[in-house]
C-alpha cells in the first residue's frame, strides 16, 4: 500500500497510511494500491464463461461481461482495440468463451474487471464460424460460381503484384516471372498482409493497381497476383475478411491468389479467378514459359515449311505428269515448267528448316530428271534446237520452208532466225514424194 | 512506359502466323499465293523470335507521387531486367 509522507504545518513528518483519520489516503491512492495488488497477485489467467452485453466503443474497444450462469456470478471485461482487432467476429450473446487476461481494477470507477488479451470460443472456433458465415454469404451471391472465373490471357504483357514489399513472396514471384517470361512487365503495389487494417490495405492496393492499369492503354494489366507466404491462421486472416474478399471478387483485372502454404484456403482464394498453392506457383500460372513459347514458334515454322513443301511436291508431280504426257516436240512447255520451279526455289529464303532443305533437294532431283529428258541437256553439250515461233520443235528438213522465221535454242538463250534456203540432203527423200 | 504506341504485339504476330499456316494448308491454293504467304510467315516468325530474344520487361513499384497520384518507379532490390543468370531450379523448395 502506498504510504505518503507529507510535511505538516508543524514541520514534523506525518505518516499517511490510512490507519487514522489524520492518515487517511485518497481514493485514487486506494484504487492504485488495489490495482497493483490485484495484478501482482493474479497475473494472466484463462477464465471461462458466457459472453453478455458485448459492445464496441467508437474507439474500437470492446466491453462485455463474462457470466457464470450456474453460480450467478459475472465479471466486467475490457478488450482493448490493440488486441481485439484480431477477433474475426464479435461473439454472440450467450456464447461460451475462454478469455486470457489479467484481473485488474479500473481506477476511475474503482471497478474490478478483466483486461482481456485474447478470446476463444469453446467448441467450433470463432474463426471457423466467421469463415463459414462469409463463405455462405458469398456463395448465396454467386461469388464462388465457377462461371465467374475469368480466363487469363495466353500471353500476358503486364502483371500486377499485390503483396508486402518486405515478404519473401515478392522475391519468389519476381524470380519466377522473370525466368519464365522475361518480356513481362511487373508492377508491384505494396500493402501490409497481416495486422490491423491489412484487409483494407489489400483492397486499396488492388483498386489502385487496377485504376492505374486502366488509365492508359499502354499500362493494361493482364492479371494481378495477390499473395503472401505462410503464417498462422491469425496472420492470414485478413484474406478472409469481407473487405479484402470483395475487392478480389470485384477486381476488373483477373486475380490469381496464393495465400499461405496450401493447407488453409482463404476466401480471397475462393473468389479469385485462379488460385495457387504458393506465391511461386501463382507466378507460374500467370505467364507461359518462354521455352514453350519458342516451341510453339518452331511448330508454326514447321507448319509453314510443311505447307510449302506440299505445294512444291504437288507442283512437281504436276510438271512431271505434264512432261510425260507431252509429245517430244513440246520441249518449250517443259522448259517453262522447269523455269517456274527454279524461280520458286530461288525465292525460298535461305536458312530454312531442314524440312525445307529436303523440299529443295526434291526440287533439285526433279529438275535433274526433267533435264535428262529435256533438250536443254543436249543444248548444253553444244547442240542447238530449232523451234517454230510457237515452240514446236523443228527436227526435219520438211519442217522448214524458205524465208521461214524460226528460233534456235542454244546454251544461254535463243536466237531468232530466218531460213535463207532449204537444202535437202541428197540422200534424204522429199516428203510425200515416192522413193525413186 | 515501354515503347508505347509501337509495342510489338507478340500475340497478334502469333495469331497471324497461325492464320498463314492454316491458309497454306488449304486445298487449292495457288503457288504464287503460297509463296507470298510463306514469305510473310517467315517474316513474322523472325520478328517474333527476335522480339522474344530481346524483350525485357521492367520491374516497377507503384508509389504515391508528390502530386497525390501514383507513379511507377523501378523497384528497389529487384533484379535488373533481363539480367542475372537465372539458373535456379524450377522446383519449389
Amino acid at each position: 500500500m502506498n504510504v505518503t509522507r507529507q510535511a505538516s504545518l508543524f514541520g514534523a513528518a506525518e505518516v499517511r497510511d490510512g490507519r487514522s483519520p489524520e492518515g487517511a489516503i485518497t481514493v485514487s491512492d486506494l484504487n492504485e494500491a488495489a490495482r497493483g495488488t490485484l495484478e501482482k497477485r493474479f497475473g494472466d489467467l484463462w477464465v471461462r464463461g458466457e459472453v453478455t452485453n458485448w459492445t464496441r466503443s467508437s474507439a474500437g474497444h470492446r466491453y462485455f461481461s463474462l457470466r457464470d450462469q450456474e453460480r450467478d456470478a459475472s465479471v466486467a471485461c475490457v478488450f482493448f482495440r490493440g488486441d481485439a482487432w484480431r477477433l474475426p467476429m464479435d461473439p454472440e450473446d450467450g456464447m461460451e468463451v475462454f478469455v486470457h487476461g489479467r484481473p485488474t481494477l479500473y481506477a476511475r470507477q474503482g471497478r474490478f474487471q478483466l483486461r482481456v488479451r485474447a478470446l476463444e470460443t469453446a467448441g467450433e472456433g470463432l474463426w471457423r464460424i466467421a469463415f463459414e458465415r462469409l463463405r455462405r454469404k458469398l456463395a448465396a451471391e454467386g461469388l464462388l460460381d465457377p462461371e465467374r472465373k475469368r480466363a487469363l490471357p495466353e500471353f500476358p504483357r503486364r502483371v500486377g503484384v499485390v503483396t508486402s514489399r518486405k515478404g519473401a513472396a515478392l522475391q519468389d514471384i519476381i524470380t519466377v516471372l522473370r525466368r519464365r517470361a522475361p518480356w513481362v512487365e511487373i508492377v508491384v503495389r505494396h500493402c501490409r498482409v497481416q495486422g490491423e487494417g491489412a484487409a483494407a490495405e489489400v483492397r486499396a492496393a488492388l483498386q489502385r493497381l487496377a485504376d492505374w492499369g486502366a488509365s492508359d492503354p499502354n499500362r493494361t494489366l493482364d492479371a494481378i497476383i495477390l499473395s503472401r507466404g505462410g503464417g498462422s491462421m491469425e496472420d492470414l486472416w485478413c484474406f478472409n475478411e469481407e473487405t479484402a474478399v470483395r475487392a478480389v471478387a470485384t477486381s476488373p483485372v483477373p486475380v490469381i491468389c496464393a495465400v499461405g502454404h496450401e493447407v488453409d484456403v482463404t476466401l480471397c482464394e475462393l473468389v479469385a479467378d485462379l488460385r495457387a498453392p504458393t506465391p511461386s506457383a501463382a507466378a507460374e500460372l500467370a505467364v507461359p514459359d518462354i521455352r514453350h513459347v519458342r516451341a510453339s514458334l518452331d511448330t508454326a515454322g514447321r507448319g509453314l515449311a510443311r505447307g510449302l513443301r506440299r505445294l512444291i511436291v504437288r507442283g512437281s508431280d504436276r510438271v512431271e505428269a505434264l512432261a510425260q504426257r507431252l509429245p517430244a516436240s513440246a520441249g518449250h512447255a517443259r522448259d517453262v515448267a522447269k523455269l517456274r520451279l527454279d524461280t520458286m526455289a530461288a525465292r525460298l529464303p535461305a536458312g530454312m528448316e531442314r524440312v525445307l532443305a529436303r523440299s529443295r533437294a526434291r526440287l533439285a532431283e526433279l529438275a535433274a530428271s526433267l533435264d535428262a529428258r529435256s533438250p536443254l541437256a543436249t543444248v548444253a553439250r553444244g547442240y542447238a534446237v530449232a523451234t517454230d515461233v510457237e515452240g514446236r520443235r523443228l527436227t526435219r528438213i520438211d519442217d522448214f520452208a524458205p524465208s521461214q522465221r524460226f528460233r534456235l535454242r542454244v546454251a544461254g538463250g535463243q536466237v531468232a532466225a530466218t531460213a535463207d534456203a532449204v537444202e535437202r540432203d541428197a540422200a534424204e527423200p522429199h516428203a510425200g514424194e515416192p522413193d525413186a | 512506359m515501354s515503347e508505347s504506341s509501337k509495342e510489338f504485339e507478340f500475340e497478334t504476330a502469333i495469331r497471324e502466323l497461325e492464320r498463314i499456316v492454316a491458309r497454306l494448308d488449304r486445298e487449292g491454293i495457288g503457288l504464287d499465293e503460297a509463296i507470298a504467304l510463306f514469305e510473310q510467315g517467315i517474316e513474322r516468325l523472325g520478328e517474333a523470335r527476335r522480339w522474344l530474344d530481346t524483350a525485357s520487361g521492367r520491374v516497377e513499384e507503384l508509389i504515391a507521387s508528390s502530386t497525390g497520384g501514383l507513379e511507377a518507379m523501378p523497384l528497389e532490390g529487384a533484379e535488373a531486367p533481363g539480367g542475372g543468370s537465372e539458373d535456379r531450379t524450377e522446383d519449389e523448395p
